[in-house]
């Protein structure tokens, strides 16, 4: 799903479920802020189906991806604080992605990995913490 | 820890948000879900999107009306919503919920599985007012003879839990971080309750 101008890219959250990612994202972090949940705040309800816990909304550029076609795209995403604690403007984080655009799980890499590093991430995704 | 086996014998209701019998959460800090009979957890959530098909329903689902139904079984959990199936997840997340359990003969059961069959299959449209996830699990407790008349007030899960309550004064409650583990290869579950911590 883009935006209308076609370049940023909005990925939605689940958890991994059992499931493998089929892609990896290298992202790097531009902004994370407070995610604003509709009037009164009524869409963050537990019983909206997309409504998260402590749900924040992170976007950046993809800087290395496995099938290379989206490199350079800006992304966002809501996901829950947890899931993301400890990553700040400017990291990066590697997004398992399962089809398209449903990330099932993110961790945050070291900023000295080199190209070859990143691009070894890229062809093996993986749910594992780095 | 609490292990609550379901053997086609018993029927639940969940409210999440709900720390203890008397804590009464608040409006947008509680959801209801069900046990079926197996222990299988079930639920009614709101997805967006224009339920009516009408020009209005975006501006609609900002405030939680005219959004699609969607009936959750426990592999949505897993994806969706893993803190309210799995109890680690729920620890982790905070998540607490308080369960009331009640007997249940067989024709219940099963009456009280083909509505939430019915559902899934049909979800219809949720609305946070008068169409909700307490809605349809009163609903289910009415298809299946379980309740004689629909929520007093406004339809809250904590409501329910009264009126259910209040009807099955037998019942037993289990309040913590609750999950569910497949029992062996069969299509049971049992209910695990973990102590809450504040």
């Amino acid at each position: 799903m883009s935006n209308e101008n076609g370049k940023k890219t909005e990925l939605v959250w689940e958890w991994p479920a059992n499931r493998s990612p089929q892609r990896t994202f290298i992202v790097k972090v531009e902004n994370i802020k407070n995610y604003k949940a509709g009037l009164f705040g009524l869409k963050q309800s537990p019983s909206i189906a997309s409504s998260l816990p402590d749900p924040k909304y992170l976007s950046g550029k993809i800087i290395a991806e496995t099938n290379k076609t989206l490199k350079g795209r800006e992304i966002g995403i809501v996901m829950p604080a947890l899931e993301i604690s400890g990553v700040s403007t400017g990291d990066l984080i590697n997004l398992g992605l399962l089809n398209e655009d449903i990330a099932i799980c993110a961790s945050k890499l070291d900023s000295k990995l080199t190209d070859s590093e990143l691009t070894d991430l890229v062809k093996n995704p993986t749910c594992k913490k780095e | 820890m609490d292990i609550i086996s379901f053997d086609n014998d018993k029927l639940a209701l969940i409210v999440r948000g709900k720390i203890n019998d008397k804590h009464e959460p608040g409006l947008m800090d509680q959801h209801a879900d069900c046990i079926l009979g197996n222990g299988a957890p079930i639920g009614f959530f709101g997805n967006e999107g224009a339920a009516s098909g009408g020009d209005s329903s975006v501006s609609l689902n900002s405030i939680g009306m005219d959004m699609y139904g969607v009936v959750y079984e426990y592999g949505d959990y897993l994806r969706k919503r893993p803190f309210y199936v799995d109890v680690d997840m729920a620890t982790k997340y905070h998540v607490p919920s308080t369960v009331l359990i009640f007997n249940a003969t067989s024709d219940e059961v099963t009456k009280f599985k083909a509505y939430w069959s019915r559902l899934k299959a049909n979800p219809g449209s949720f609305n946070l007012l008068g169409g909700n996830c307490s809605t349809h699990a009163s609903a289910s407790f009415l298809a299946a003879g379980i309740l004689k008349e629909g929520i007093p007030g406004l339809d809250t899960p904590d409501n329910l839990y009264r009126q259910l309550k209040k009807a099955k004064p037998s019942a037993n409650f289990y309040s913590g971080y609750i999950g569910f583990t497949k029992r062996g290869t069969s299509d049971k579950f049992d209910l695990v309750v973990r102590a809450y911590i504040k």
